[in-house]
């Protein structure tokens, strides 16, 4: 016996059974002393720790009759740790019987009745692994009493585990029925005696499972526990069977039974080469064999999200991975749920029904910042337990639970951020969703994230450039045009191919009269508003905007109305306003109106984009501001002037009037006493060169006052430039000559002929003739000369006066512009200024060079060329209508 | 099987854990979001309806600030006529079922609970069993079939309304049943609701603090001259009777409750919850549960399983605080709209007024209730809850002001009366002047011999042990303020009948504790002179 007792093997199991009862007994009283369901789990643990000790004792002693004593209390632990297991699973599963709990503790009592007054085991006899006890008829009845016990315990826990729709509890509950099949298929073998005693390794296995049920949270899936198990075994069965084939083979080959060492090295590494070979088909099969029907779906989910890696556009890539994916988990239905500026959208679906936006929830709605916030997923009837879901609207449960009929919210996240969530509809037969549909499900999400934030990446690059193009289109009209009318309505138009606008206003604050007026309107049917309208600012959303220097935004007119100035917009069918500040500087100019016929029809995304688009209306109504400060202040000066030269007109006429019998009485006294040497004869000359200048300059005067008029009238005609300078030179020679002054005419025979009004070319040259005399030295000669250039006719005058200073050029063609140096003769400066009109009028230009030759100035100008063809069609009247100068 | 019965068979304990307490788990952050996202719900329920229109004054904030700032405080009587004609078209939703408490004028307080708030408070009922009954977190000791001896009032008054709509919802046994309290006074019913505990037991007592201390006192009492009747020889009665008695014999005292019952929860609520809390743990072997909350809203806060301070529940209304100092602002200035605080702001050792606005489309907005709450902590280090911990203070308008030295509320008095060791069967005080000088006069109807001079001595320097402010009061005054005139026995009791035969509703039977009206105290006084 000696030997058989120092069997380790004998040994050892017995006494590790005990120590893993009392570890887990430990572990399990730590997690939870106070709990009964603990206190009492904890008790079947210590159970068959005993048991495991008293057969220890039982294997150990010495002899027969001392394997006896230890015997007789193995069957009273074992009886126990069937009822401290039943007992538990009352507790547990919350459904206590008082009566038969008491007859199974009475039954403890009797079975160690039993046990001690010998009815249960007779003797102890030796077999050749150890012990074994010789029963009596009582040991069946505490077999049949245990056996129904766990028969008991099972139901129990079966019931709860089809009313329990949690899938972690069901898998917790899955291990608790599973586990008290290990004593009961493995005790069976104890019923030969002929064979070791196994049972224990059956209880040791019992006690693992239940402990691990009771003290995990998260347990591995039962289905996959068993998936794997089938595969491990399947495995080593097809590499086991070839190997003892091999080396039974070449033992007898051999015909020794001695494999040489070499042999098993090569069949392991042979096999160890089959074995990847090997695991791979298996768990294909074993797969297939589990999945049945997803098994097609599964590899398509898996095919689908290996080649859609590159895919950016949601709507090719979320449908048909959705649907795969319900069908690979038999869901109902699968939705897609992204956060999309004003809410959170459904994106994609695997229903057909459901692939359009129409359903939101708010941008920050409690289940989004739950599962951002918390790990995990959530199940449909978490909505009844996280206190956080609580605060879901009845509109958003509502939408998840009864239009979506959702079962599971998986997060789709980036680093810890929520970029979406994917909802999954019911099973078939209100199945839940199983550990392996986890698993696929979860193998998913990370695809269909790569593919929602590719998506997101991509949708939000297309709407910034789409929305800079706009801008920058935007920019461009405000910039480009003045007049706010014009701007405003090329603004509208490129801004409501994004925006809808039935109708909108810009409204300027008019502090002082505490009003408001539109600077600029556009309607789409019925106008409005109208320009140059007023409306009160107290009360206003204008003054709404001002004060809180924020944008105001009126989803639904019919439903409410924040301001009653909004009563005729609603009567004119508007339903969303939306107010913007207009800033000049921090101040608020006034607002920026747009309304809609279209209740809620301004999204987030369109208000971000107005509010943009408001800085750019500000910009136009800055310029509209600015540009009208200067019309008035250009309008003001214009009527100054105006007056001015009305005045200067008048009083011109007024002076011409008395001087015209002077001028022509003092001629006529002139010819009187053309023969007279008396001094009274030069008297005569000075008053008649006194009247005829000052004849002149009145000329000029209203000649200049009629140009500011734009009253002068031109005769526009085919003109003969040779015949029309003869003529000026010969006018001018005796005025030349009386300073002793000669002129020089050079004009080529071939000089075309120039187009302009013959009269007001001869009063240019006469004009720049005079100058030439005046301020020309005597005894000089004064040149005048024509050329044809570059398709006109350049006449210049030349003379040897002193030379013009740079100023003196840059100055002498604006009007009353006197130098330094002729503030002595006589003169108003508007001779220059007269020439240089007449020529442009003429479609000329005028300028002045300088006399190389004489070390003098050259006052040239141009004329254009008459052609043959436009010679007739010329011989029409022209009006001036450009005015000199306006500024 | 009841709806909430499946909860409790299907779900694991701390999943039922989780659904009815896991608001104590919330941070500060996830409670303040709850309260906006609800708020902003409710103002988009109630924007349409008539009443909603007026109390927010034809405005829709579109934030909690533009809330705060645009719509004005209210009272009861800004809901008028609309609730007290039970006008439900002019709700933003139907009611579920109306309830009605007595106002402070004596007129009747009519509130509509809708269907999603009821579903809310079932859930702060069901929690509020649970923690009372609990003796750490996670310990779950109530299941479907619970006995509850109800000594608060039936329905159509809230608590009952409430016991009653969550008995259709979840396994109760009412003790007495609603049908038969109904027809019974409120003294039959706490007899009979007694008389079949014994018989039945009981797990769960919802009870008014000062009755249960009487029923303690009365057994104490009435157990040395204890007889044995034929209505004991019923075999549960006759057990519970004798187990009782061994065991006060084993402890060598009177029999007391504690004996006869071992409820799994005792649940209080009023004002005098504090006063009676030491006795009512000796009479009945369990330590009382607290919670606040009125006939406008069921829930305002209760306990934890430590049942030690308040936590403020939050789904069932927006919270805002009114801080003493904008209270004295705005007693000085009658215009001054005082500012709130929301609960992320409370400050630790601060009383503020509370004011609350109505979740799940019921009527009230920015509601005055009335009540003084103290903040005593941020958070609760013991249970390891991160929320504000408050007391119940008092009702405004319920303390007595002496001089603006001292203000003496219900509960100060009450404690003073009680510590001063004197036996009463009720008590009413009212301000008084003397010499131009404010006074306390407490009407006192004493269980024994005692006088006048000696009640007031004692009362006074109880009132100094409690109250600093109050040790001054005398000093200054250069008077005593406590005066005590003592009323027959059975003054109360005869009110109370005749306030019964008037046809007076529950909430008049008695006179107010504190500043009664004259006409009460002269009845008062002409039924004590009646012995």
């Amino acid at each position: 016996m000696a030997g058989i007792l120092e069997n380790p093997i004998y040994l050892l199991p017995p006494l590790f059974a005990f120590a893993i009862g009392i570890f887990l007994a430990l572990l399990v009283l730590r997690k939870d002393f106070r709990s009964q369901s603990h206190q009492v789990f904890a008790l079947f643990l210590l159970s068959a720790a005993l048991w495991g000790l008293f057969i220890y004792l039982m294997r150990a002693s010495p002899d027969a009759q001392h394997a006896l004593f230890w015997e007789r209390f193995v069957p009273i632990t074992g009886f126990g740790l069937f009822i401290f297991y039943y007992h538990f699973t009352c507790i547990y599963t919350r459904s206590a019987r008082r009566g038969v709990l008491l007859c199974a503790y009475a039954l403890l009592v009797l079975i160690t009745a039993f046990v001690f007054s010998g009815l249960m085991i007779k003797e102890m006899t030796v077999e050749s692994y150890g012990y074994a006890p010789r029963v009596l008829p009582a040991f069946y009845f505490y077999s049949f009493a245990s056996f129904v016990l766990m028969v008991m315990a099972l139901v129990t826990l079966v019931r709860t585990y089809r009313r329990t729709a949690q899938h972690q509890e069901r898998t917790r509950l899955s291990y608790m029925i599973i586990a008290p099949t290990f004593p009961f298929v493995i005790g069976i073998l104890d019923f030969f005696p002929s064979l070791p005693p196994v049972s224990l390794f059956g209880n040791i296995m019992f006690c693992l499972l239940t402990a691990v049920a009771l003290l995990r949270f998260h347990l591995m899936d039962i289905q996959i526990a068993i998936r794997r198990g089938t595969t491990y075994l399947l495995v080593s069965t097809l590499i086991a069977i070839p190997y003892l084939g091999i080396i039974t083979g070449v033992s007898r080959a051999l015909g020794s039974r001695e494999v040489p060492l070499w042999v098993h090295a090569v069949l392991l590494l042979s096999l160890a080469f089959a074995l990847q070979f090997a695991w791979k088909g298996v768990h294909d099969w074993v797969e297939r064999r589990f999945y049945r029907n997803r098994y097609k779906y599964v590899r398509a989910l898996e095919e689908l999200s290996h080649r859609t890696t590159g895919l950016i556009e949601l709507e090719r890539l979320a449908n048909p991975l959705l649907t795969t994916l319900a069908a690979a988990v038999e869901a109902d239905s699968a939705y897609l749920l992204l956060p999309s500026g004003e809410g959170i959208k459904l994106m994609a679906s695997s229903n057909p029904d459901y692939r359009y936006p129409r359903i939101s929830l708010p941008v920050d709605s409690p289940i989004f910042s739950f599962l951002e916030h918390h790990g995990g997923y959530l199940y449909r009837r978490d909505f009844e337990l996280v206190t956080q879901l609580q605060a879901l609207s009845s509109k958003e449960t509502d939408l998840l639970l009864k239009e979506l009929q959702g079962e599971l919210f998986m997060p789709l996240k980036i680093r810890d951020k929520l970029v979406g969530m994917l909802v999954l509809g019911p099973k078939p037969n209100q199945q839940s969703y199983s550990a392996s549909d986890l698993q696929i499900i979860l193998s998913t999400i990370p695809q269909l994230t790569v593919t929602v934030d590719n998506a997101r990446l991509y949708e939000a690059e297309k709407q910034r450039a789409s929305e800079l193009a706009l801008l920058g289109r935007l920019g461009a009209i405000v910039t480009s045009e003045l007049d706010i009318g014009r701007a405003y309505q090329g603004f509208i138009s490129e801004l409501s191919a994004v925006v809808p606008i039935d109708s909108s206003y810009i409204a300027l604050i008019e502090d002082e009269k505490a009003e408001l007026s539109i600077i600029a309107a556009y309607s789409s049917k019925e106008p409005v508003w109208s320009v140059s309208q007023s409306m009160p600012l107290p009360g206003s959303g204008t003054a709404w905007v001002r004060e809180h220097h924020n944008l105001h935004y009126e989803p639904d007119l019919s439903q409410h109305m924040t301001f009653s100035t909004d009563e005729d917009l609603r009567q004119k069918g508007m339903r969303s306003v939306v107010r913007l500040p207009l800033y000049g500087g921090e101040d608020v100019l006034g607002s920026f109106v747009l309304a809609s016929q279209t209740p809620n029809a301004y999204t987030e995304d369109n208000l971000r984009l107005l509010r943009q688009a408001a800085d750019q209306v500000a910009i136009a109504t800055q310029n509209f501001l600015l540009y009208d400060n200067e019309r008035r202040a250009r309008l003001e000066i214009e009527r100054q002037n105006r007056e001015r030269i009305e005045l200067i007109e008048a009083l011109a006429h007024e002076i011409k009037t008395p001087l015209t019998p002077i001028v022509a009485s003092s001629e006529l006294l002139l010819e009187e006493l053309a023969t007279d040497n008396s001094p009274l004869r030069n008297l005569a000359r000075n008053l008649t060169t006194g009247a005829q200048n000052l004849n002149r300059r009145i000329s000029e005067l209203m000649d200049f006052a009629k140009m500011q008029r734009a009253g002068l009238t031109f005769n526009l005609q085919s003109v003969d430039v040779h015949r029309l300078l003869e003529h000026v030179a010969s006018e001018m020679t005796p005025l030349l000559r009386s300073r002793g002054q000669g002129l020089g005419l050079r004009v080529p025979a071939s000089l075309p002929r120039a187009r302009a009004d013959p009269e007001r070319v001869e009063q240019v040259l006469l004009n720049l003739l005079t100058n030439a005399n005046k301020f020309s030295p005597g005894d000089t000669e004064i040149s005048l000369r024509a050329r044809q250039e570059d398709g006109s006719i350049v006449i210049e005058v030349a003379d040897s006066a002193p030379r013009l200073t740079e100023e003196e050029v840059k100055s002498i063609f604006t009007p009353y512009y006197r130098s330094e140096r002729v503030r002595r003769t006589h003169g108003v400066g508007l001779g220059l200024a007269i020439c240089k009109h007449l020529v442009e009028i003429q479609g000329g230009r005028i300028w002045i060079g300088q006399n190389s030759e004489t070390g003098g100035n050259i006052f040239g100008f141009s004329l254009p060329v008459s052609g043959e063809m436009e010679a007739a069609a010329e011989l029409s009247e022209v009006r001036d209508e450009s005015p000199v100068d306006r500024g | 099987m009841l709806p909430e019965d499946s909860i409790f068979r299907t779900c694991t304990k701390e999943e039922i854990w989780q659904r009815y307490c896991g608001f104590l788990d919330l941070s500060m952050d996830e409670f303040m979001n709850i309260q906006k996202h609800l708020l902003m719900e409710q103002i988009d329920i109630i924007a349409n309806s008539q009443l909603g229109k007026k109390v927010l004054r034809n405005q829709r904030p579109g934030s909690v600030d533009e809330f705060r700032k645009t719509v004005p405080f209210t009272k009861y009587e800004d809901y008028e006529p609309y609730l007290t004609e039970q006008n439900e078209a002019a709700l933003a939703e139907k009611p579920f079922f109306w309830c009605h408490t007595s106002g402070r004028g004596g007129f009747f307080k009519w509130i509509p609970y809708t269907q999603r708030a009821f579903d809310a408070y079932l859930r702060h009922t069901l929690a509020i069993l649970i923690l009372a009954s609990a003796e750490r977190k996670g310990d779950m000791r109530v299941k479907p079939g619970e006995r509850v001896l109800f000594n608060l009032p039936p329905p159509p008054y809230l608590s009952g309304s409430i016991f009653y709509q969550v008995s259709q919802v979840f396994s109760l046994r009412v003790i007495p049943p609603f049908d038969k309290a109904q027809e019974m006074s409120f003294q039959e019913r706490i007899e009979q609701g007694f008389r079949m505990a014994l018989r039945e037991g009981v797990d769960v007592i919802a009870s008014i603090a000062s009755v249960l201390a009487k029923i303690g006192e009365r057994t104490a009492q009435q157990s040395q001259k204890m007889k044995f009747t034929s209505a004991m020889l019923h075999p549960a009665l006759l057990i519970t009777i004798l187990r009782a008695l061994i065991s006060s014999k084993l402890n060598r005292r009177p029999m007391l409750p504690r004996d006869l019952w071992s409820p799994k929860a005792i649940i209080f609520g009023g004002t005098d919850t504090s006063i009676y809390r030491k006795d009512v743990a000796y009479y009945w072997g369990k330590e009382p549960y607290e919670m606040y909350g009125c006939t406008e809203l069921l829930t305002i806060a209760f306990q934890a399983w430590n049942k030690k301070w308040m936590t403020f529940v939050p789904n069932v209304a927006f919270w805002e605080f009114i801080p003493e100092k904008e209270l004295a602002k705005a007693k000085e200035d009658k215009d001054y709209q005082p500012a709130t605080v929301l609960a992320d702001e409370l400050e630790a050792g601060k009383a503020y007024e509370v004011v609350f606005t109505h979740f799940y489309g019921m009527p009230l907005v920015r509601y005055r209730v009335g009540d003084m709450i103290q903040v005593v902590a941020l958070k609760d280090e013991d249970t390891g809850i991160a929320l504000p911990q408050i007391v119940f203070k008092t009702r405004i308008g319920e303390t007595i002001n002496l001089g603006s030295l001292v203000e003496l509320d219900e509960r100060t008095v009450w404690q003073a009366i009680m510590g001063t060791g004197v036996g009463f069967m009720d008590w009413a005080a009212v301000k008084e002047y003397a010499q131009g000088k404010a006074l306390v006069r407490l009407y006192l109807e004493p269980n024994g011999q005692v006088e006048p001079e000696e009640v007031e001595k004692l009362m006074d320097e109880k009132l100094k042990e409690m109250d600093v402010d109050y040790r001054d009061v005398g000093s200054m005054l250069g008077l005593q303020p406590v005066r005590v005139t003592l009323l027959a026995k059975g003054t109360f009791e005869r009110y109370y009948r005749k306030k019964q035969s008037e046809g007076a509703d529950l909430a008049h039977l008695k006179p107010p504790h504190m500043n009664a009206t004259e006409q009460a105290i002269q009845e008062l006084l002409e039924l004590s002179k009646q012995n």
